[in-house]
């Protein structure tokens, strides 16, 4: 079995794979701390699946925390971790557009699988995971039936600001002018997407497109971004947030394409 | 005679009294969503503190969100004119206000009247504004009222180079994590606002004498890292820096009344 | 002999010391910095017996130079080049110092056009950006201060870090205030505020040689009519008059310098590259002070032998085992990080190509004509009109574009790294352009990520290193 990990700026994602077949999963946040997360995360993977350290072959860690990790692992870069994954899931991809915490990358892979240009938006907070959850805090909502209340939006809005701080006050004073959780989310759900859409402006879409990283959880942001991206968008398998880390495992085996 | 002026922010209002010479009374409130509430209400406690109603009022004018629509002002100014007034009165050798509020910052060059040359605004980005300061008071579980004195008693600014609020804070975070101490941190926090601020200052170029308006002014972390870019002293005002707006709004009424008077004077002739 | 006139000027007096630096560290046989700092009492007594400068002001210079770049210079791969440079430089130092000494004019000439033609009006000129340049890579505080103190007056961000240190440093005294300021009127909004400004503080005239966005028969007879104009004028201003056997003198130097400069560009197109790219950096100085003597061909000549020598050889100076990544550079090298190639080299094979700024297209350009004044003054023309930057940074897209796929394609490139100026607006204008180009038509991937060329405070040697770690881990 190998453990692939991905510490991630807002969670820390672990999966068990074996011959390259996907076991299970867990996930916990990083809190800032990526030994300490790492420490959750395995705890997480043994309470739930009854694994432990003996049964672990490898473990392979990528993402921005992996390189503070103290215990013993080995290292897999991030682009091509999601480059691996997604082929891994859908082999005739093309183009992977991750939405995490705080950057969303677009990568382009050409014909043999290889990452040959990627951009990412990680200098404003206005696309990511991060401003959400910041969102969700102020209208009092959780991300698991957020999707389901965006969907019921009866009216379009249209935030004033970009910056993701404003944002928050801004979601206050609709909130007070008496604007219904539904329409807000639903903007501001259409601002997260509105980042992707100009990342893909300057890396190519090539062919098939693989959706990930936490955002892509979000039925309703997934189908924003369908929408807004004007292609069909694959939401990674098993989970969306789990990619890098099942790449991290994949690069074990050198494979996965 | 008893000029007021209004000032309502996105985290405070406030009122001023003003007889003409001196300041005879302020107060300053938390805002309510709803700007006319808030101006009502901070009027309403400096009348009452003074024991005063709105009839003693000669002339009112009102600056700041919903300016336009304040029933009791007989008449409204940009609160970037209002600043710069409020300033020159208060220190007559002013010619950089430096506004930093919660929302927004501001930099107006102003002339030996109190009437502004030349201004520039922030109110895109929080980074460089209160809210800034804010998230990262929160982190440390302290009120942002603390942040200046912490900052203080930093002796090696940790370095932030995150542009984005939300990403500085969680820079910040790691730090906290790695052992960095708060102090450090807030003092590293107070040169990245003041960094911003000095981006603003070089679009309308420094002319000393230079002041602090608005609430992050009474941090003294950042008014110590702005002087450290600028390199130039920062007067101190002799009032309340969140109060400037709302003094130059009362010193508008005064200068409006007056002038009202003169027109009426030379019609009647 | 020492070059008093200098030391009135620091940012000269510097560039004097950084010439002996050059030269004196690197031809000892020092080959790691803690030999190099073990016998540094020893180097510090040659350059002041020699060169006659301050033991104390040479030990301040010498703790403020990147330690990340005296380590590349002292490499055995660059080592003897970067003798040969300081050397040729020198002479440039000195000529200046005695042009100045002399009281002749101060001139400041945009460096798109290269100086034979002042050398025959017996004129030695200064190059702003080449300095700041310089002075950024070498030296830890670089030109900082310079920038911020303009950056204090109003001077925006988005001005270019090569005029930026300069805007302020003759009013700080660090450079001689100018008689005469030349520029090309290329669509480069950076410098052309700079010389504009520094015109109206010091009252000086400045000469303007319209650029065409061309460069066809029509835009080279426009072009040469500008310099004929602006010789006419230098000679009322200044007195000074062009000398046509002075002229031949320094085109005929020129020509042979750049027959190595062309030969070294073919041979990178070899496999491995035998030409590490650290030296690019001193291959553009050599250009600004093109013609200048016998030393720079000397450079050149040298530069030539050693990579030669390699290809004959089949050797490589890249680490053993490491595959090579052939890297095209497809904006240019970054000042303030002079060592970032020999940092490529070590971690990633990665070997430099061309790159806009340096690269100077041969075939093209050829060599002058020296019959007589006209084709000399044609044919300096001609090669300014196809210099770095002029021919591609202040022109069409479709030029630089075109340029770097055939570069892509003759020399084999395998990626592209576009790591361009914030200032540079004619470069983001076309960097997307460019690269999906390299993707479409080569095959090659583009990094693109944005610095401040002069200063390193912008995007950190620390950023820059962890962007392209990550680059190179994800397409290998």
């Amino acid at each position: 079995m190998i453990l692939g990990c991905d510490v991630g700026t807002g969670y820390t994602k672990a999966v068990v794979m074996e011959d390259d077949k996907y076991l299970f999963g867990a996930h916990v946040p990083t809190n800032a701390d990526p030994n300490g997360a790492m420490q959750r995360v395995l705890c997480a993977i043994e309470e739930a699946h009854g694994v432990n350290a003996g049964d672990i072959k490898k473990i392979v860690i990528t993402g921005w925390g992996a390189g503070s990790v103290v215990m013993p692992h080995e290292e897999a870069p991030i682009m091509k971790s999601l480059a691996r994954a997604s082929l891994w899931d859908l082999s005739t991809c093309r183009n992977v557009l991750c939405m995490g915490a705080q950057q969303t990358a677009m990568l382009a892979l050409n014909g043999k699988g290889m990452v040959v240009s990627y951009r990412l938006n990680d200098k404003c907070a206005s696309g990511a995971g991060a401003f959400l959850e910041i969102i969700f805090q102020a209208l009092e909502c959780e991300n698991e039936n957020s999707a389901e209340i965006a969907r019921a939006a009866d009216k379009k809005i249209t935030m004033s600001t970009q910056c993701a701080v404003f944002a928050e006050s801004e979601v206050v004073s609709l909130v007070n002018d008496g604007e219904s959780v539904s329409n807000i989310l639903d903007a501001i759900f259409r601002s997260l997407v509105s980042g992707a859409r100009t990342l893909s402006k300057r890396v190519k879409i090539l062919g098939d497109v693989v959706i990930c990283g936490g955002l892509a959880n979000n039925d309703r942001i997934v189908e924003l971004a369908e929408e807004t991206l004007e292609v069909k968008l694959h939401v990674f398998r098993p989970r969306a947030d789990y990619i890098a880390a099942v790449g991290a495992a994949l690069s074990v085996n050198g494979g996965g394409k | 005679m008893i000029f007021a002026g209004v000032d309502v922010g996105s985290m405070s209002a406030e009122a001023v009294l003003f007889d003409g010479e001196k300041i005879l009374a302020h107060s300053t409130i938390v805002v309510k969503p709803n700007p006319l509430q808030s101006a009502t209400i901070v009027m309403d406690t400096v009348l009452a503190e003074s024991g005063l109603t709105y009839d003693d009022v000669t002339y009112c004018v009102s600056t700041g969100y919903g300016r336009e629509r304040i029933p009791f002002a007989q008449h409204d100014v940009s609160e970037i004119s209002c600043h710069g007034k409020g300033a020159v009165w208060a220190i007559p050798s002013i010619k950089t206000v430096i506004d930093i509020g919660g929302q927004d910052s501001k930099v107006i060059r102003v002339d030996a009247n109190g009437d502004m040359d030349d201004f520039v605004m922030n109110d895109k980005c929080a980074a460089g504004t209160g809210r800034f300061l804010e998230g990262i008071a929160k982190t440390f579980h302290l009120h942002v009222s603390d942040l200046g004195v912490l900052a203080l008693n930093g002796t090696d600014p940790a370095p932030i180079n995150s542009i984005c609020t939300v990403f500085a804070n969680f820079d910040v975070m790691c730090m906290l994590a790695e052992g960095q101490t708060k102090e450090n941190i807030a003092y590293g926090v107070s040169n990245v606002l003041a960094r911003r601020i000095f981006g603003l200052v070089s679009k309308v170029g420094l002319v000393e004498d230079v002041c602090i308006t608005g609430g992050v002014a009474k941090n003294q972390g950042v008014v110590r890292s702005l002087e450290d870019i600028m390199e130039v002293p920062i007067q101190k005002l002799p009032v309340d820096s969140q109060i400037v707006g709302a003094l130059g709004a009362a010193l508008f009424a005064c200068q409006r009344y007056e002038n009202l008077q003169e027109k009426n004077k030379a019609e009647a002739n | 002999m020492a070059n008093r006139e200098l030391e009135k000027y620091e940012f000269l007096q510097r560039l004097d010391v950084t010439c002996d630096l050059f030269a004196g560290m690197c031809s000892h046989g020092w080959f790691t910095p803690k030999e190099l700092f073990a016998n540094i009492d020893t180097l510090f007594d040659d350059i002041v017996k020699e060169h006659g400068h301050d033991r104390e002001y040479l030990k301040s210079v010498v703790d403020n130079v990147h330690p990340e770049l005296a380590e590349a210079l002292l490499k055995p791969k660059h080592d003897m080049d970067v003798v040969r440079f300081g050397k040729a430089l020198k002479g440039y130092t000195t000529a200046l110092n005695d042009h100045l000494a002399a009281g002749k004019p101060v001139v400041y000439s945009f460096p798109t056009l290269t100086s034979e033609i002042w050398y025959a009006m017996d004129i030695v000129p200064l190059h702003f950006e080449l300095l700041s340049g310089l002075l950024s890579g070498v030296y830890i505080t670089g030109v900082e201060a310079e920038a911020d103190a303009a950056a204090k007056e109003g001077f925006g961000d988005h001005i270019c870090g090569f005029t930026k240190g300069p805007i302020k440093s003759i009013e700080m005294g660090l450079l001689p205030k100018p008689d005469i300021l030349c520029k090309n009127g290329s669509p480069c909004d950076a410098s052309n505020l700079n010389y504009v400004y520094a015109a109206d503080l010091h009252n000086c005239p400045l000469l303007v040689l319209d650029s065409p966005y061309y460069s066809d028969d029509r835009a080279l007879e426009y072009y040469t009519e500008n310099i004929k104009e602006m010789i006419v004028r230098v000679e009322k201003i200044t007195g000074h008059k062009m000398d046509e056997d002075r002229l031949r003198h320094h085109v005929d130097i020129s020509n042979r310098q750049l027959k190595y400069y062309y030969a070294i560009q073919d041979l990178r197109k070899e496999k491995p590259c035998p030409d590490p790219g650290t030296l690019r950096f001193l291959d553009f100085g050599s250009l600004a002070i093109c013609g200048h003597s016998e030393k720079v061909v000397d450079y050149c000549k040298g530069r030539y032998d050693r990579v030669k020598a390699r290809v004959d050889k089949g050797e490589t100076f890249l680490p053993a085992g490491k595959k090579e990544i052939r890297t095209l550079w497809s904006w240019g090298w970054i000042a303030n990080m002079f060592y970032l190639p020999d940092w490529l080299e070590e971690q990633f094979g990665s070997t430099y190509m061309e790159c806009q700024l340096s690269y100077m297209p041969g075939d093209v350009v050829g060599y002058v004509d020296t019959t007589n004044i006209e084709t000399m003054i044609n044919g300096l023309a001609w090669r300014s009109l196809n210099f770095c930057m002029h021919k591609t940074a202040m022109s069409y897209s479709d030029i630089w574009v075109n340029d770097f796929v055939s570069i892509a394609q003759a020399y084999k490139a395998d990626v592209a790294l576009f790591g361009g100026n914030r200032a540079c607006k004619h470069a983001w204008s076309l960097s997307k352009i460019l690269s999906d180009v390299l993707l479409e038509k080569c095959d090659i991937p583009s990094f693109i990520w944005e610095h401040d060329v002069c200063d390193k405070r912008y995007t950190s040697h620390k950023a820059t290193k962890a962007m392209l770690t990550e680059f190179f881990n994800s397409i290998a």
